[in-house]
């Protein structure tokens, strides 16, 4: 018995010194930056993570440094407390979860710099200007919900709607499509980004249909009806009664030269859906026959219902060489808004808020500030599919 | 290709979109030597979505994202396949590429591919690809898989007209002489009371191909132009060419 409590002590020493030897020599020692040349540039990171301004509670912003170098270190100095220093072999900076949080909290509203230097292949140190972020003083919602799915076009496999925790990159599913038959599902909505007021979509089989979560009471509900499909983009109305959807008739298509994938509607219209009384209405300015009306959105005081229109498809089609050609990338889209009237659920005045003739750009998905004063837009050369048109890149 | 039964028709020629599910890779093959890359390259993402990251799957997507340009996701997947046991050498011979652009000169498959991208946009439709071959022809008139794809696409659908009026094409893509089932459609064609002459510059129809077709018209004749009571004749010995798929197919 004392051979082998001998033999648990040697090999527990052995296994101290292993793990000690990993975590010295893993630690790259604090190289000595005695001499440096200034270089007069930015370094290059990627995600490229300048002139930002990011919410006190997001995760640490960890990034790739795009120079070639033998080592790293890089200073994160805010305006109060300590700087962070990181030192790297790899060109990855991952940055201490603790002191950043600290960092962060201490230095809301204000300014902080990345300092990047890099030990380049000839042993030179080099000294980068420095990159300015700055602090915001408001937290941002602790948690992003998205749909994780292969990069497929037509099928999928195994996919869910998740959410992540924008403090420490955590991810756990909301829901599998395991359990839904394997069922596709997306458009998923929170209502004033309340996670109490939320519905998603599942799309085909036993299960599709739109799933209502509101304060734990689960519903589906089946907004199909003789004179509509089911709906597809939806804007809860700030009032958590009644949700705009846009009724797509989609086409996804694909081009053989650069980016392949594309996507444009036959026809599409807006219906809004009052979950009290499990009814559709519209009216003849957000469902013309005449125009193609799509990715609602209310201003956050409820009065306004924006969404994007375009003229009906035929409007682009013409003969050329006697064959029906459609001029897909001449399709651009206005920004519209419609009075809404939430007591009497009527609708008032048409308006174009910003016309595709006058920006000779589609105009897209917008969104509004919860505080109503900004509005957000894509703009892309054509199309309402802006995800993939680099003309849509900021 | 008549000495199998083509059953399949037009569908046997490329795996049909809706079965592409099941063998999405295959039909990305298809399209990878057509040098449709944005095809291929579309059928190996839904690969990836339906079987998962094999590496079957991230090799084709490595090839097409290289022939794009798209250095980040061949990188990506690149990355994936140093992991593997099997497959490391090959990432690692394919990583050369991204750090050094000039090499895909210097890979013949890659730059046969290459050679036969479109340069110009058009759009892909849904259904058979027939204009899409159409084209990939109109944009690179030496793509001799497309004319061979369009041209069987032709014969298979019976179009005779228009696999006619593609013939003229032939001493484009460098045969020798006329395959044996381009010579036997031709002849069928030349049968036709009305038929529009076919020019077809240094190529002459096989004498063998010839006397192959009267003794074919025999047959029919001795069964009084009954094609089903000649079937078992005419099968017995011209089982394999266009002619018993035109009468019987």
């Amino acid at each position: 018995m004392k051979k082998f409590k001998n033999i648990f002590i040697v090999f527990g020493i052995v296994i101290v010194l292993f793990i000690g030897g990993i975590l010295l020599f893993s630690h790259s020692a604090k190289p000595k930056i005695s001499n440096y040349v200034l270089v007069n540039r930015t370094p290059l990171i990627y995600p490229d993570y300048s002139e930002t301004v990011i919410p006190p509670n997001i995760a640490p912003l960890n990034f790739k440094i795009k120079e070639k170098g033998k080592q790293y270190y890089v200073k994160i100095i805010p305006a109060y407390g300590n700087p962070i220093e990181i030192y790297s072999k790899g060109s990855k900076i991952i940055m201490p979860m603790g002191s950043w949080k600290e960092m962060l909290n201490q230095n809301r509203g204000k300014k902080f710099q990345f300092d990047v230097y890099v030990e380049n292949l000839k042993g030179h140190w080099q000294r980068f200007k420095s990159i300015n972020n700055w602090i915001a003083n408001e937290n941002i919602d602790n948690y992003l919900v998205y749909r994780l799915i292969h990069p497929g076009h037509n099928f999928w496999g195994k996919l869910g709607i998740y959410q992540r925790n924008l403090q420490n990159y955590d991810e756990e599913p909301i829901l599998l499509n395991r359990i839904t038959d394997n069922s596709c599902m997306n458009c998923h909505s929170f209502c004033n980004n309340d996670p109490n007021l939320m519905m998603l979509h599942i799309r085909g089989g036993k299960y599709g249909g739109t799933l209502l979560n509101r304060w734990g009471n689960i519903v589906k509900a089946n907004t199909k009806t003789k004179f509509n499909k089911a709906g597809s983009y939806p804007a809860w109305h700030p009032n958590g009664k009644l949700i705009a959807f846009s009724v797509n008739n989609l086409l996804q298509y694909f081009h053989v030269v650069g980016e392949s994938r594309d996507v444009l509607d036959r026809t599409s219209d807006l219906i809004v859906y009052d979950i009290d009384s499990n009814s559709i209405t519209t009216c003849d300015d957000i469902s013309s026959p005449e125009r193609m009306e799509t990715f609602p959105t209310w201003s956050p005081d409820g009065k306004y219902l924006y969404f994007c229109s375009a003229p009906k498809l035929d409007t682009y089609t013409t003969i050329i060489d006697g064959k029906e050609e459609l001029l897909y990338n001449e399709i651009r889209y206005d920004l519209m808004r419609i009075r809404y009237y939430p007591e009497s659920k009527t609708w008032g005045k048409l308006e174009t808020v910003l016309s595709s003739a006058g920006t000779k750009m589609s105009i897209t998905e917008p969104r509004i500030s919860p505080d109503g004063r900004y509005l957000l837009i894509c703009m892309s050369d054509y199309g309402n599919f802006p995800i993939y048109r680099e003309s849509s890149d900021i | 290709m008549f000495s199998y039964p083509q059953y399949a028709g037009v569908e046997g020629l490329i795996l049909p979109r809706e079965l592409g599910a099941a063998a999405p890779l295959l039909r990305s093959d298809i399209f990878f030597e057509l040098g449709h890359v944005n095809e291929a390259q579309h059928w190996a993402c839904e690969a990836i979505a339906v079987k998962g990251y094999t590496p079957s799957n991230l090799q084709r997507l490595v090839q097409t994202s290289i022939l794009k340009g798209e250095y980040q996701i061949a990188s990506k997947c690149i990355n994936m396949l140093n992991k593997t046991l099997f497959y490391r050498d090959w990432a690692k011979h394919y990583q050369r590429y991204i750090k050094n652009k000039t090499l895909l000169n210097e890979d013949k498959e890659l730059q046969g591919i290459y050679s036969l991208m479109p340069k110009t946009d058009f759009i892909v439709k849904a259904e058979f690809p027939i204009e899409e071959l159409e084209s990939l022809l109109k944009s690179n008139k030496s793509n001799k898989m497309a004319y061979e794809y369009l041209m069987a696409h032709y014969l298979l659908k019976r179009n005779v007209k228009k696999f006619i009026s593609h013939l003229e094409d032939l001493s484009n893509y460098g045969y020798d002489k006329i395959p044996r089932h381009y010579e036997e459609a031709l002849l069928a064609y030349l049968s036709q009371p009305k038929h529009e002459p076919v020019r077809l510059k240094n190529y002459k129809i096989d004498d063998k191909t010839i006397k192959d077709f009267e003794e074919l018209l025999n047959i029919l004749r001795s069964y009084r132009g009954n094609k089903k009571a000649a079937y078992t004749a005419i099968m017995a010995r011209f089982g394999n060419t266009y002619w018993a798929y035109l009468l019987y197919s």
